[in-house]
Order: structure tokens, then sequence, then C-alpha cells
């Protein structure tokens, strides 16, 4: 810094000495700045080393600065240093600094070769710009992955629900349409005994193919809970299924449940999805739901006395895609997007599958 | 050797997982003279070890089926050399589908819902192909 005329006049220091300015910067400096020899020694730090690693700079000096890098930057790190002492400056290199506590900071570097055989470098610490870029690059992979998530969700959603058409709705429809033919023959024959059975078995497939258009409908947006609670709700599903699959249901639903609207949804789909995979695909007669309000949590299950879960399912080495449409995978998405837990198993007492899941009653943070 | 043709039906056997489907089938089958049906099957695989055992005239063959699927069953049928028509049925009917279901080895396409008028022409020219003098060769 220079001093001005004194209010006299008469007295003016000549201009500062370049050296005595740079030793002064050098000692202020909340950059690190730093001269090496070409034995990867310091010779020379400033005092922001020792308030930024924690280090005297006595100890900084006494050994190969590559000690105090990261072993994963110490390549990058040597191979720049050999370009310094090439005579090629160094504009734009990150690499990680240990500090007393073990800690590592994220340090940006210029650095030029002297005319002397010494490295002359600045470095500013980035950790924490490092961190943020780090930590958007981490959201950005994380994005990119729920959106593959949520593709292959939707694929398999579209699949199960073309599947869930074709083999009930579509199939019963068209067999109803195949068994009218033959009525049509019989009444013109008038055998109308044959006829008679025929057409009760063709009323027959027409609900079933009624009930499972409705519980594909349900399944993609359960108008139910707009117009009722979730326990009405779920009691009018297990009053369907067991109409439509001719299996006995038994059902214990608290009157009372407090849960936030997306908690309701997903504890419908899967109570409906878990009834239907029991009534339809068990080989069962016999099923039990139930839910129930315990430690902050909506405890619910679908026990039947059919032929249960397959060993690798329940061991976890086979998640199946279809499991009564819905697939694993995706319950388990639905319950883990909302915090809550899936589990299979045996049921202790009707000797089938045993699906149980608990959805939280509070909404999670986020 | 001269042409001779069978008073009897045409042996037919059922392939289909969907068993509404089998039922309302053969109810369709049963009611046509030319054909009698002397097997079901649930699945491709099954179907194929009954058309392998009994060496049906013809074989009505659902396409999508677990395991073997129709289009692979007629090949399967066509690669062992056996004499039984393959009768695909499915329940979209498609230009490519059909393609695919000759290319296959299928004698015959027929979409699930067809009228029994259909399948009734079908038969008389099952028929009429199984009684042909080098069908009995």
């Amino acid at each position: 810094m220079t001093q001005g005329a004194g209010a006299d006049g008469d007295v003016r220091k000549g201009p500062p000495q370049i050296e005595k300015v740079a030793k002064h910067l050098f000692d202020v400096s909340l950059d690190l700045i730093c001269i090496a020899n070409t034995e990867q020694y310091f010779v020379a730090v400033n005092p922001a080393w020792e308030h930024t690693l924690g280090f005297t700079r006595q100890e900084l000096m006494s050994r190969p600065y590559t000690d105090f890098v990261h072993p994963d930057d110490l390549n990058a790190t040597v191979g720049e240093s050999d370009r310094l002492y090439q005579g090629v400056p160094v504009l734009q290199f990150r690499n990680r600094y240990r500090d007393t506590d073990g800690r590592w900071h994220w340090l940006s570097w210029q650095a030029f070769p002297g005319d002397d055989g010494h490295v002359y470098a600045i470095a500013r610490e980035v950790t924490a710009e490092v961190e943020s870029e780090l930590q958007l690059k981490a959201r950005e992979t994380r994005v990119t992955f729920l959106l593959g998530e949520v593709q292959r969700a939707r694929q398999e959603e579209r699949e199960r629900l073309a599947g869930e058409i074709h083999d009930f709705a579509l199939q019963h429809t068209l067999a109803a349409l195949m068994n009218m033919e033959v009525l049509e023959g019989l009444l013109h024959d008038a055998d109308h005994t044959r006829a008679l059975q025929i057409a009760n078995r063709s009323i027959g497939l027409l609900r079933n193919a009624i009930g499972s258009t409705r519980s594909v409908l349900q399944g993609l947006s359960p108008l139910e809970l707009q117009k009722s609670s979730l326990r009405d709700a779920i009691l009018r599903f297990v009053d369907e299924a067991s109409r439509s699959w001719g299996v006995e249901i038994s059902c214990h639903i608290p009157s009372e449940i407090q849960l936030a609207p997306e908690h309701q949804v997903v504890t419908y789909r899967l109570l409906s999805e878990g009834i239907t995979n029991a009534a339809k695909h068990s080989a069962g007669t016999r099923v039990q739901v139930g839910a129930k309000v315990e430690d902050g949590c909506l405890r619910c299950w679908v026990e039947d006395d059919g032929s249960g879960f397959p060993a690798p399912v329940l061991d976890g080495t086979y998640e199946p895609i279809e499991l009564g449409g819905m697939g694993l995978p995706l319950m388990r998405e639905q319950l883990n997007a909302i915090g809550g837990e899936l589990s299979l198993g045996v049921s202790h007492e009707l000797g089938g599958a045993s699906l149980r899941f608990k959805v939280p009653t509070e909404p999670a943070e986020a | 050797m001269l042409s001779w043709v069978s008073p009897t039906p045409l042996t037919a056997v059922l392939v289909d997982d969907h068993e509404v489907m089998r039922e309302a089938l053969r109810m369709q089958l049963e009611s046509i003279d030319a054909l009698q049906i002397v097997a079901e099957a649930v699945d491709g695989i099954e179907g194929l070890a009954r058309i392998h055992e009994m060496q049906p005239q013809v074989a009505f063959v659902d396409v999508n089926m677990p395991g073997l699927s129709g289009l692979a069953l007629a090949a399967r049928v066509r690669e062992l050399g056996l004499a039984t028509r393959i009768v695909l049925f499915t329940a979209f009917d498609d230009r490519e589908m059909r393609a695919r279901a000759l290319a296959a080895g299928a004698w015959g396409f027929v979409p699930k819902g067809a009228g029994l008028g259909e399948l009734r022409q079908l038969a008389e020219r099952l028929r009429g192909e199984c009684s042909a003098p080098e069908a009995l060769s």
C-alpha cells in the first residue's frame, strides 16, 4: 500500500518495494500459496496452509507433499507435477489434501514453473463448491434412476392391465359370445333344456367379465375412496371379490382409520391386490383380511388357506413380477415411497399365504 | 389307392390355458358334427404330449399360453413330422399374427369368437384335406 503525501506536503516516501508487498500478501492471503521443488517437497508455504489444514509449516515442508494428497488423486497430482517440471503451467486442477483431523479439503490449483527450477502455486479451497457439485450430481443420478423406475413401473402396470383384461374380461366375454352362438343353434333345434343351461352359463361368464373389469378399473383409480371411507371401500371390494371368485372372505377393519390420502390409496391398492391374489390364484377357499392401528402404523394382512407362496419367494431369492397383478416389486415400491414395509410368510391360522404390510399413520416428512 | 371318405368325425385335441375358453370352444366344436374332441390340455407342453400320444387329425390351440406358446407348439409338431393339423386360436385377429401362425406351420388361424358358420366351413375344409388320397399315405 502506498502512503500519500502528508498534510504539509513535505514528506513523500518512495514506491513500496515489491518484495515487501509480496511477502505481506504471502502472509495475509486466504489462498494457499506455496513453492515446491522437484523432489516434491514444499520449500515455502504461507500461513493459510496452517489455517486450512492444521499442520505447521514445518510439518508441511518436512515430507513430500504427496503424503497429504488423497490416494485417489495421487496419480493425477504426480502427473500435473511432471507437466509443471516440463514447463507446462497448471491452470485448472483439483485434488484433495488431508488436514490434521483426517478430513479432506478440495483445493483448486494454479501453478507455474519458475526459472529457478521451483514451482510457484496458488490453491483455493473449494470443498463447499465441490460438495455442492457432487450433491447435485448425486441428485441428477437419483432423478435419472427414479425416472427409469417410473418408466419401468408404468410398463409393468401396462403389462399387468393388458394381462388382466386379456386373461379375464376378454376371455369371459368371448366365451359368453361363443356360448351365444351355440345357444342360437339349440334354440333353433328347440333343445330348450340345454339352451337354458348355456344361457345361465353365459350370464355367469358375463358377470365374471364385469367383475374383472370393475376390479381393473378400481385398481387404476380407486374411485371408491372418493365417495366413501377406506373401511367401506375395502368392505365393498371384499364383498365383490367373494361373489366373483366364490371364496369365503372374513374382514376385520377398524371403523376409524386416520390416514393421509396418499396412504389410503396405497393401502386400498395393496389390500385389493392381496385379496384378488388370494381369491383368484391361491387355490384356497378361505381368506382373512384385517387391519389394526399399532405403534403409529396401520398394520394390514391378507391370509388364505391356499397353496402358499413358493419357497423362493419366501426366502427372497425370487421376486415375481406377477402376483395377483400388481407384482411384488411394485407393491414394495409403493410402500417404500410412503415409508411402509411389506412382508410375506405362511399363515399360522390358515396355513396358506400371508401377506402383511404396514403403513405409517402420519405422512413421511419431505 | 383310391380316395376314401371317412364317415367318422375328425379327431381333435383342444389346447387352451383358460378353462372358460376351453369350455366354450368345446361346446362350439361339439356342436359341429364333423369334429370329435378326444382330449384337452391346459397348456402348450401338455398339448404337445396329447398330440404326440393321440395323433389327432386336428388340434385347436390357443396362441398365448405360458410355457410353450401356440406358435411354438405348431413349429414343434412340424419338426416332429406329426400329421396333426394345427388350427391356432387367438383373441387378437391381426394380419401379422396370421402370417406368424402360417410361418410357424399352422394349418389355419381362427379368431376367438368366430361364428359357428366359419368353424363349420373350416371343419369341412379339414375333412376334405384329411380324406384326400395324399392324406392317407
